[in-house]
């Protein structure tokens, strides 16, 4: 999917020894929006917005390690051994010992000749790093201005993390002129290293600069074009989060000291093998437990208490992720979780008093199929035409944001009417669910709508797996293995072939063999994934299982 | 039974009953296509009948044959071309084929035919699947039946057989071949089968009793007999069927000949015609011209043959000569030419025969018109009639002949100079404008001619010329560019600014010699040059390699235009984007901006810029000017966070200096220099804090150190805390998110934990008011797992709470209880 943005200028901080501009380049090639105010809280600002940085570079995907180096000094350390044995052999170890003797002082008198050259070497390479740091980024982030806060959002590279700041006005004094609207914001990491420098003895003004829409001159120098094409599956991945936060969800609070001691507990151990989840113990009227697989650490939250009615126990994976709030601790008040189940994606609320940074966290950090599944938080929640859609949003825009409640009354809709319309509008990137102030807001993530029908699924297979599942056409069972996976079989009818399907998923939830009697499993075996009798099979042992949401 | 009633109506009735018929039909069309034919316009009704949905209302297509008149026929027609052969449409082109069968329909029986052959079924017989039409069986029934038809009618010697014989051979063109195959038979014998061996009818009327092909039993293609190969030439001998039936109507010959775009059918036609002498002598000149201007050698020998029969060498016919020596048959075209040379002077002011010869399609017609053109002078009329006749020819050539053209502009270019320039400009620009190179090529020419004749040269002809994409084109541009005077180019600067950032490598270097010898002789045009090119730098996205071009143009050819460059320029092409823009902004620095003009924000700046010699041009304004930097010390110490090491090296030294000492290193300046987030510039302004430290501004110092969210600096904070926060209890408040951030660190900097733990407990237990500040934060930091600090932070409240009583515990002490021992066996 390609994006295009018109930026006039780039997006400047600049410092001086009494003051700081932050003056963020909106793009011009969306509806007018700006805002401009002076800061009253600029630490808290540098932490969140710190923090939000963390969640656009953060990138926990597998790098396998570069072991070429390696490689090299043991192949000569293999030849060396050969050598000798020969030597040993043949009564010439002594001749050969001197020869290598003198090739290794002459290696070392060569690298040391050549260190300033590899050096500079090193360094130009870089230099490069840096000067080009800012093609790694893959969406800058979007600001909104409401009439009562501005906010911004951002997800991560790998795909996984989703970040919001949401700062109230009472943050700001000498309000300028603003206008409500959503728009993408010129981002680079240089930007990262200024807002590092704001202080509270500094008076630091803010504004998204409105200058770039009074000419619309294209082509000038100072108007930067950018193209940027996103993969199908990080707007998915961005959709699927922001429309789970909309969901019902397990809630409860932490005290800062309670995400140190989380962040602590992983600062300290390095797991070699999995599984790498981390559970929530939740009995009504105790402390939070959380326990850590696979060392069985386990954290009491003295100073909170589960509220809610039943008894859980709720595994999150991905927890290395939670290193993004460590920056807020010091700052925040306190942290609400809201989790919507096992493998699903989890939420961090942190009160910062008139600001409040939300941390989403999608199922797993590595989106990739051995835990797929997902696609359910893209699917219609209830059936709503489209006009009620249609005035819904209308009904939003006029306020820009509302609870169902107050919408329900202010237009005469049902509440589960305009929940489904809500959460249609959500899932299209068009509204989003703020978890910090309970209210639906409006926030056009594009210029243009995205397409959906293109990014429900990653996949036809899924697609035929979600017809498969709403056809009742699936039988399983499942049995737990002795490693803490489980596994599943069962008969998935497909037209006028009944499949026989099995899948063994691990302690990470992660399907680990998987076999079935389809065409698609024959030719590719999982090589391209699991084929739609798998999907079907495992989503629907996970319906059955979970605990009812909606 | 209907349908052949229609038929046989069709067939008895008058000329009016038959008028009445089709108007009854007419009148029954839906409405649109009712009007169209009723126009009598066929253009009218071909549009109607596109618009038409046929495939709805497929009945109308067989009502179309039943109309049939001279308006709706061609439309007809196309749509028998273009109809798919399926549902619903095949029905009414199987009855539309049996009808054309009976009424001896030719061009309609002879298209269906050529799309049964051509087009695959829909279906091999045994995989039928419902409803669907043309399958394997039906094709094979309906391409026997062509056959089976044309055979009996040429049994029964019906004159009529020649006349759907060359219906079905009509259709067929070259394009239809297939490659030539070789399988195996039974005995592993090899079979081979050649281009045209589909074709089943066409392959009986060709080669119905031909001594290469055959068509065995139970086969569905005609194979060649053995020891024939495909590609071999054909005999002289005749092999069609029914030879004596095409003698009888050699008209048909004659139309197979005019239309036919098919080589084994002018080889057939060729041979009978040839036998046809009677008909031959007979034939008309302009008959004689069509057979010798078709591009088929057998063709062409019959127009060769009666030509031969004709010439008159008193008298010659110069159409036919023209037409003869540009035939297909090289012995024709070699006679011809033996004629030409003896007719010499007749020839040469015939320019409808020279331009013939210049446009022939042999190489050896073109090369042989060069050849007497060179030898010989043309009278003025007839070089110039020739030169308009030629270029009308060559604008008209289709896009696949461009060999021709460019011969054809050879030979116009070395033996029609003289005539040449009667051509005007907007011919040029349709010249130009044409796809072939060997066209354009021309027109470059025409242009190179008609500069040196007057001089004045639109300038958008030149850039075509230059934008061709034919490299012999962009040659005689080139060459057109180096001979135009130098007072017109230097008229053209946005002409030169252009070709000076073309994409094309050869434009942009033949360019150069230009722009130099413009600079040196024109100031004017210079300074637009300059001004155009580092515009160009600036605002447009240029191709690959430009940049450097337009660059090296700058620093080596236009060095004298550099001096009316703007400042404010400078200072933009010093913040551009392009490494280029920037090295000459680097070069400008020096000459067109003096430092007093640069603000000291704008030299620290330069200090980071990418190119070295700007950097060290900033640090020389530093050291040029060191009362300023003194005066603005906040703002200058800001050369120390610079982006590059080497100025940040050189900054360091600059400023250890003996002009800058504690006047103006003041606790501010200082601060200024830390909040920086490098871990090198932290550690020298530490090393400045030290140094220059004045006592006063402790407490403002430490402040502002503790909001920096470095570990190192928090670290360092940490010194300051007991000189300037110790038993200040207001100060301690501030410093409260200080302490907070320093314990919240997760694993981190321990030595500042236990230095702030220290403090916080002598301090805490001083007064009441600091304990009461104190106390809520270790409280927060009692809820750590961390045995170590949660321990420290317990004992800290305790301390406090021994120290101040009246400061209540936020936890709950619980007495030690004591267990007694428990005695184990081996002791007792």
């Amino acid at each position: 999917m390609e994006f295009q943005y018109a930026f006039k200028g780039s997006s400047t901080v600049a410092n001086r020894a009494d003051s700081t501009d932050l003056s963020f380049s909106p793009d011009t090639k969306r509806e007018p929006t700006y805002f401009s105010g002076e800061l009253r809280k600029g630490i808290a600002f540098r932490e969140a917005i710190s923090a939000l940085h963390d969640v656009v570079v953060s990138d926990m995907r597998f790098k396998p390690k570069d072991k070429t180096a390696y490689k090299e000094w043991a192949a000569k350390q293999e030849a060396i051994d050969w050598d000798q044995v020969a030597a040993q052999r043949s009564g010439v170890a002594k001749q050969i010992r001197e020869m290598q003797e003198r090739l290794s002082a002459s290696y070392r008198r060569s690298a040391e000749r050549r260190a300033p050259f590899d050096r500079a070497k090193r360094a130009y390479f870089d230099y490069l790093y840096q000067k080009d740091r800012d093609a790694w980024f893959v969406l800058d982030p979007v600001i909104t201005v409401h009439p009562d806060e501005v906010f911004f959002e951002c997800f991560s590279q790998d795909e996984s993390s989703y970040g919001r700041l949401g700062t109230g006005y009472e943050v700001f004094k000498n309000i300028g002129e603003l206008a409500c609207g959503t728009t993408n914001i010129d981002y680079s990491s240089a930007l990262y290293d200024e807002f590092q420098k704001i202080r509270s003895y500094k008076t630091t003004k803010f504004q998204v600069d409105p200058s770039g829409f009074d000419v619309k001159t294209q082509g000038e120098e100072d108007y930067k074009e950018v193209k940027i094409d996103l993969p199908d599956s990080w707007v998915r991945g961005f959709l699927q989060v922001n429309s789970a936060m909309g969901l019902p969800a397990r809630t409860f609070d932490l005290h800062p000291m309670d995400v140190h001691n989380l962040c602590f507990v992983l600062r300290r151990h390095k797991e070699k093998k999995g599984p790498r989840s981390m559970r929530y113990i939740l009995t009504p009227g105790a402390p939070i437990r959380v326990v850590f697989d696979p060392w069985g650490i386990e954290v009491v939250c003295r100073r909170t208490e589960y509220h809610g009615k039943t008894a859980e126990e709720i595994r999150v994976w991905g927890r290395r992720r939670l290193h993004i709030l460590e920056r807020l601790i010091p700052v925040a008040k306190k942290f609400t979780v809201h989790l919507l189940g096992q493998g699903l994606p989890s939420f961090y609320v942190a009160d910062l008093g008139d600001m409040t940074f939300t941390l989403g966290l999608s199922g797993w950090s590595a989106n990739d199929w051995s835990t797929a599944g997902n696609f359910d938080l893209l699917a219609p929640r209830a059936e709503v035409d489209d006009y009620t859609k249609q005035r819904v949003f209308t009904a939003l825009k006029e306020k820009w944001f509302d609870t169902p409640d107050a919408l329900a009354s202010r237009i005469g809709i049902s509440r589960p009417a305009i929940l489904a319309a809500l959460g249609a509008w959500t899932q299209a990137g068009r509204a989003m669910f703020d978890l910090a102030k309970g209210v639906y807001r409006v926030r056009e993530l594009a210029r243009e709508p995205l397409p959906m029908d293109k990014l429900r699924f990653s996949n036809e297979r899924e697609e035929a797996a979600t017809r498969l599942l709403t056809g009742n056409l699936v039988q399983s069972t499942h049995r737990s293995t002795s490693d803490g996976g489980v596994e599943l079989s069962g008969t998935v009818k497909d037209r006028s072939h009944t499949h026989r399907a099995s899948l063994v998923i691990d302690a990470d939830a992660r399907i680990t063999r998987a076999e079935c009697q389809c065409n698609f499993f024959q030719q590719n075996k999982l090589f391209k994934g699991p084929c739609e009798h798998m999907l079907a099979l495992r989503m629907h042992d996970a319906r059955r299982r979970a605990v009812v949401l909606v | 039974m209907k349908r052949v009633a229609a038929e046989s109506l069709l067939l008895l009735g008058d000329a009016d009953a038959n008028g009445e018929f089709k108007d009854h039909h007419i009148a029954q069309l839906p409405a649109p296509l009712k009007t169209a034919a009723q126009s009598g316009d066929p253009a009218a009704f071909a549009a109607a009948l596109d618009d038409f949905a046929l495939h709805q209302h497929a009945a109308v297509l067989h009502e179309l044959y039943l109309v049939d008149t001279p308006t709706t026929r061609p439309a007809f027609l196309d749509a028998l071309r273009k109809a798919p052969l399926r549902a619903p449409l095949f029905q009414p082109i199987r009855y539309i084929f049996k009808a054309a069968e009976l009424r001896r329909d030719a061009r309609v029986f002879g298209i269906l035919g050529h799309r049964f052959e051509t087009t695959p079924a829909n279906y091999k017989r045994r995989y039928r699947r419902s409803l669907e039409a043309y399958g394997s069986a039906t094709r094979n029934y309906l391409r026997r039946r062509i056959w089976r038809v044309l055979r009996r009618m040429g049994q029964a010697g019906d004159p009529d057989y020649v006349k759907l014989a060359a219906g079905v051979l009509l259709p067929f063109t070259d394009a239809d071949a297939v490659e030539p195959r070789e399988t195996y038979g039974v005995r592993g014998r090899p079979v081979h089968w050649d281009r045209f061996a589909p074709f089943l009818a066409f392959n009986h009327i060709l080669f119905g009793n031909s001594a290469r092909y055959e068509l065995a039993r139970n086969s569905k293609a005609f194979r060649l007999k053995s020891p024939h190969r495909p590609g071999a030439v054909a005999p002289t001998e005749r092999e069609e069927a029914f030879p004596a039936l095409w003698e009888r109507h050699p008209g048909a010959l004659m139309q197979l000949c005019a239309e036919s775009e098919c080589t084994p059918v002018h080889e057939f036609a060729g041979k009978a015609l040839l036998a046809c002498a009677a008909f031959l002598a007979e034939l008309e000149l302009d008959d004689v011209l069509l057979l010798l201007s078709r591009p088929y050698d057998a063709t062409a020998r019959v127009g060769f043959v009666v030509a031969k029969q004709r010439y008159d060498a008193a008298n010659p016919s110069m159409p036919l000569l023209a037409a003869l020596a540009a035939c297909a048959h090289a012995p024709g075209r070699t006679q011809a030419f033996t004629w030409i040379d003896e007719q010499r002077s007749r020839a040469l002011a015939d320019s409808a025969l020279l331009a013939a010869l210049v446009m022939g399609r042999a190489a050896d017609t073109r090369a042989f018109a060069r050849r007497l053109l060179r030898s010989s002078t043309l009278a003025p009329q007839v070089g110039q009639v020739l030169v308009g006749r030629l270029v009308a020819a060559l604008l008209a050539l289709p896009d696949t002949a461009n060999e021709l053209a460019m011969d054809a502009v050879q030979t116009m270019t070395q033996a029609l100079q003289p005539h040449l320039s009667i051509v005007s400009v907007t011919v040029m620009r349709d010249l130009l404008n044409h796809p072939l190179s060997g066209v354009q090529e021309l027109g470059a020419e025409l242009l190179l001619r008609h500069d040196s004749r007057s001089g004045l040269i639109p300038a958008d002809l030149i850039l075509a010329v230059l934008h061709s994409p034919h490299e012999n084109v962009r040659a005689v541009g080139m060459r057109l560019l180096g001979e135009l005077p130098e007072a017109a180019i230097a008229a053209m600067d946005t002409l030169l600014v252009r070709l000076c950032t073309d994409a094309n490598a050869d434009i942009r270097n033949a360019s150069r010699p230009l722009v130099a010898r413009v600079a040196a002789g024109f100031p004017d045009a210079r300074d637009k040059i300059v001004a155009g090119l580092v515009e160009a730098l600036l605002r447009r996205k240029l191709a690959e390699d430009v940049p450097s071009h337009v660059l090296r143009v700058l620093k080596e050819d236009l060095t004298a235009g550099h001096a009316k460059i703007e400042k404010d320029t400078v200072w933009r092409l010093l913040l551009s984007g392009s490494p280029h823009a920037q090295e000459l902004g680097g070069i400008l620095l020096a000459s067109n901006l003096r430092p007093s003009e640069l603000e000291i924000e704008q030299i620290v700046k330069l200090a980071s810029h990418e190119i070295l010699s700007v950097r060290q041009a900033a640090w020389g304004m530093y050291e040029a000017d060191v009362v300023r930097v003194q005066a603005n010390m906040a703002e200058a110490v800001r050369i120390l966070d610079a982006k590059w090491e080497d100025s940040r090296r050189w900054a360091e030294g600059f400023f250890r200096g003996p002009a800058f000492g504690r006047a103006q290193f003041t606790g501010e300046v200082l601060v200024g220099v830390i909040d920086s987030v490098r871990d090198d510039v932290q550690a020298y302004a530490r090393e400045l804090l030290q140094r220059h430290f004045d006592e006063a501004d402790g407490p403002d110092v430490l402040l502002k150190l503790s909001e920096h969210p470095a570990r190192a600096v928090q670290m360092f904070a940490t010194n300051y805390l007991e000189r300037f926060a110790s038993g200040k209890p207001e100060r301690l408040e501030s410093l409260m998110p200080y302490f907070a951030s320093v314990l919240s660190r997760v694993n981190q900097g321990r030595i500042a934990k236990h230095r702030v733990l220290e403090f916080l407990r002598v301090e805490g237990a001083r007064d009441v008011r600091s304990a009461s500040i104190v106390m809520p934060l270790l409280f927060r930091l009692a809820a750590t797992i961390s045995i170590e600090y949660r321990a420290s932070a317990l004992e800290v409240m305790m301390t406090i709470h021994r120290a101040r009583p009246e400061i209540p515990l936020p936890v709950q002490v619980k007495p030690v209880r004591v267990v007694a021992p428990v005695r184990t066996a081996g002791e007792g």
